[in-house]
């Protein structure tokens, strides 16, 4: 590991420990940028040929807007693994994807410790921001049971450290849901009158609340009670829910609107993004959502990956300081908005035209759900 | 109702015979990318859609009573020619490209390509191949495999097509057909296609005007479930195109008693073996290659997105890969790239990147120019498939290899264009059908079956009839 990759290194773990909150002036954001390409750039020889090829080396990337990104259908066949090794790494994947058996990517994470304390910063932030204790509930599967995934590498993480009163996992990769657990814990935390902190994927929420809308149950959570879900049902994104799924949050656990949480995250990113509506303490309009101010988005022009300027539609592309042991900008094919630093993910729009009948189209389509 | 212009730079893309001309209070406009024009349509409800099959039923008893396929050939034939003159008009041609994303040379070109299909030759052969006469058996005839047994066709009264918006002139075909059988057709275009059907119903309406009351299109947002569930309750014969999605749309709407056509999803694959690969060949294959690439923008379901190369022949895998580059660079000219829709921009654009980064570690790599990409690799990989000119090379060591590369999409695939030095052995064409594939032909062929392909793998003109025996 070279002093420079080094120093990087424990300057970011400083930062992400400060908390997202702590602000983090866009010229300081833009020099640790520019700091973890130079690395990237030394320390990853593809890498280094690919910006070459592009005219782009540390000398000449102006800002943090210019550094090359990798596509992030790239890790599913590239090993990135540039910058310094930890104590602890880890080899997330994308969920399985079974469109025409594509692969599944790879994001090697050489030190989890900076994953670790950006999750947790950011966590806490958008959903603990009244330093709130929770009993933590998960319907995302254990790290313990499926290692293989970030999303139950971040649930563990956050629910160690914020979760005084303790974890119940009840989704299993191999059994499916515990409802009987689940059920119990939920009245369980109602008697104690202790708050709940719902984690889990909009699939396992949706297929669970049908079941209790089918069997008329409900439950009255606590107050102070709170809910994250994510994607994650298809490919590598963890896509939005809907409004119904919303309205059954409020319904059916007693949740209001704006301390439903929905996170915004990849296997190839080592932050998130969330809904600020518990920081805000209400919802606002649209689906903007907020990061830790070391991830910055930025919308690109689809042909020319171009930055456009904020408010204009294009792909999103991700600088994720996170990111340092593989590559910091992450180009997604996801198609939305920047608005002052703020995500907004576009729909995929007009629902169910029929565009064509080769299948490279259908999976262009199931690639941009 | 018929449109007239409705403004200097509106075009009006729809023929809806029964719907009063006052009937409907609000249109759909939609503007063409890159000119000043708009294509409009009538918002339709599911009360104007009960008024046009209506009119579509009375008129097909009237016009089509014992079908008169003969008749209705010649008179579908001198339509479609009006309508490749309609579709030449400039402000027709540009809207029709430009709501396609394609540009103008290339609907040319394919217009060209699919009229073929269209003359009045081209569809009694079509009849005579489905029937063995050049027409509908409407009545009822000694059927000669089974002795004592009668039997006749019956066409639905009202067939409901849906179509993609991948290919201008699909569409066409499709409406033909079920006129050509005796039904009446409702069609709901793609939002990307409506034109050119408009333009083919008032070509009808100028050829017979009797046979144009038989026929209504236009466009209404996909998934309009109030709109479907009203024409799939009247037509007994439902013909969709599209994706998956768009297919279990209909399916669902749809009565147990309709019967569904479905022209799903399916995907192409050139396989070019090492005999093929001489120095005095190469160069006629690279073109044969880049053409069946190009044509359509690559969005059709017959586009090969990805060659599968031999290794071993006097050219590798990646010289013709650099020979096949040359060829899309030559045609990026002539018949110049549309505009991708911003999805298939990003994922061609991201394929390539991928591909080049990978290339760093593997050897393999990505080759490109203007509007086009060559992603070399060493297996086929679906989930990297591209429309737009982006085109997977795949080398492979051997024919076993070659079939293995092709074994994953079994089930999805449709044509395979095969180049082997002379014939190809008839038992890899057998494998391949095995493997699903509804056509097998060479690579130059690939974008244009002929009009007696079984499509997709079914009878063009007798899966749109159903049959009635006379048993006594």
């Amino acid at each position: 590991m070279s002093r420079r990759a080094s120093a990087l290194r424990d300057e970011l773990l400083a930062l992400f420990r400060r908390g997202a909150d702590a602000p983090l002036p866009p010229v300081e954001f833009d020099r640790l940028a520019r700091s973890a390409f130079a690395v990237q750039f030394e320390g990853d020889p593809a890498y280094r040929a690919y910006c070459e090829r592009r005219g782009a080396d540390p000398s000449n990337v102006a800002t943090w807007r210019d550094i090359p990104p990798v596509p992030a259908r790239a890790f599913r066949d590239v090993a990135f693994a540039s910058g310094p090794r930890g104590a602890r790494s880890a080899v997330f994947l994308t969920s399985g994807t079974t469109a025409g058996g594509a692969r599944r990517g790879a994001h090697h994470v050489p030190d989890l410790e900076l994953y670790d304390a950006s999750a947790l910063a950011a966590f806490r932030r958008f959903l603990l921001p009244d330093g709130a204790s929770c009993r933590f509930v998960s319907l995302i599967p254990s790290p313990r049971e499926a290692p293989d995934s970030s999303l139950s590498h971040m649930a563990g993480v956050v629910a160690g450290s914020f979760g005084p009163l303790g974890v119940g996992w009840f989704m299993h990769p191999s059994s499916g849901l515990d409802r009987a657990g689940l059920a119990a814990a939920l009245e369980d935390a109602g008697t104690a009158g202790e708050p709940v902190l719902l984690l889990g994927t909009s699939l396992a929420f949706a297929a669970w609340l049908d079941e209790l809308a089918a069997a008329g149950r409900r439950f009255a959570l606590p107050d102070g009670s709170r809910l994250m879900d994510t994607g994650g049902s298809k490919g590598a994104k963890r896509s939005v829910p809907g409004q119904e799924l919303r309205a059954a949050y409020g319904d059916l656990l007693g949740l209001p609107d704006h301390a439903c949480v929905n996170e915004y995250g990849m296997t190839e990113l080592c932050s998130q993004y969330y809904d600020r509506c518990l920081l805000d303490g209400i919802r606002g309009r649209g689906d903007l959502k907020a990061s830790a101010p070391w991830l910055a988005p930025l919308a690109a022009d689809p042909e020319t990956l171009a930055p456009l300027p904020d408010g204009e539609p294009g792909v999103l592309r991700h600088v994720d300081l996170a990111n340092l042991g593989s590559i910091v900008a992450v180009q997604t094919e996801d198609v939305g908005r920047v608005l002052g630093g703020h995500v907004e993910l576009a729909g995929r729009a007009p629902e169910a035209e029929p565009r064509g009948c080769s299948l490279a189209l259908e999976l262009m389509l199931d690639a941009a759900e | 109702m018929d449109g007239a212009a409705a403004g200097a730079r509106s075009i009006d893309a729809f023929h809806l015979p029964g719907l009063p001309a006052a009937a409907p209070a609000e249109w759909e406009v939609l503007s063409v990318p890159g000119t000043d024009l708009v294509v409009r349509v009538p918002v339709l409800e599911p009360d104007h859609i009960d008024r046009v099959c209506e009119r579509l039923a009375a008129a097909r008893a009237e016009r089509l009573p014992d079908g008169d396929a003969r008749g209705v050939a010649a008179v579908l034939a001198r339509s479609a020619r009006r309508m490749r003159r309609a579709a030449s008009e400039e402000a027709n041609r540009a809207a029709i490209a430009g709501l396609a994303g394609l540009s103008a040379p290339m609907v040319d070109r394919i217009l060209d390509g699919m009229a073929a299909g269209w003359s009045e030759e081209s569809l009694t052969g079509l009849l005579t191949a489905e029937f063995g006469e050049p027409s509908v058996p409407h009545r009822f005839a000694p059927d000669p495999a089974r002795p004592g047994i009668r039997t006749r066709a019956v066409a639905p009264d009202v067939a409901f097509h849906v179509f993609a918006g991948n290919v201008p002139g699909v569409a066409v075909t499709s409406m033909i057909r079920s006129l050509l059988v005796g039904s009446a057709v409702i069609g709901k275009t793609a939002r990307e296609g409506p034109l050119l059907p408009a333009l083919f119903a008032r070509a009808l309406q100028q050829e017979d005007p009797a046979l144009a009351q038989c026929l209504a299109v236009t466009w209404w947002p996909g998934g309009s479930a109030r709109l479907e569930t009203r024409v799939l309750e009247r037509a007994k014969l439902a013909v969709v195109y599209g994706g998956a999605d768009a297919v279990r749309a209909v399916r669902s709407l749809a009565p147990a008693s309709t019967r569904v056509v479905v022209h799903g999803p399916g995907v192409s694959m050139g396989l070019i073996l090492k005999g093929a690969l001489t120095a005095a060949n190469a160069a006629r294959l690279a073109g044969d290659a880049a053409l069946a690439i190009a044509t359509f923008d690559q969005r059709g379901c017959t586009s090969p997105v990805a060659l599968i190369v031999e290794e071993g022949g006097e050219m590798s895998p990646a010289r013709f890969a650099a020979a096949l580059g040359e060829e899309l660079d030559r045609l990026a000219v002539i018949l110049p790239a549309g505009a991708p829709a911003p999805a298939a921009a990003a994922r061609r654009r991201q394929v390539l990147d991928a591909a080049e980064l990978r290339g760093e570690a593997a050897g393999a790599a990505a080759i490109r120019g203007t509007g086009w990409g060559i992603a070399m690799r060493t297996s086929v990989e679906p989930g990297d498939f591209c429309t737009d000119r982006v085109v997977q090379v795949v080398g492979v060591p051997d024919l076993d290899a070659a079939l293995a590369a092709l074994r994953p999409l079994a089930g999805s695939l449709q044509t395979v264009g095969i180049e082997a030095d002379g014939p190809p052995a008839a038992s890899l064409a057998e494998a391949v059908a095995e493997l699903g594939a509804s056509r097998v032909t060479s690579i130059g062929a690939m974008p244009w079956p002929t009009p007696a392909w079984r499509h997709d793998g079914a009878h063009p003109l007798r899966e749109l009839v159903r049959w009635a025996d006379l048993d006594l």
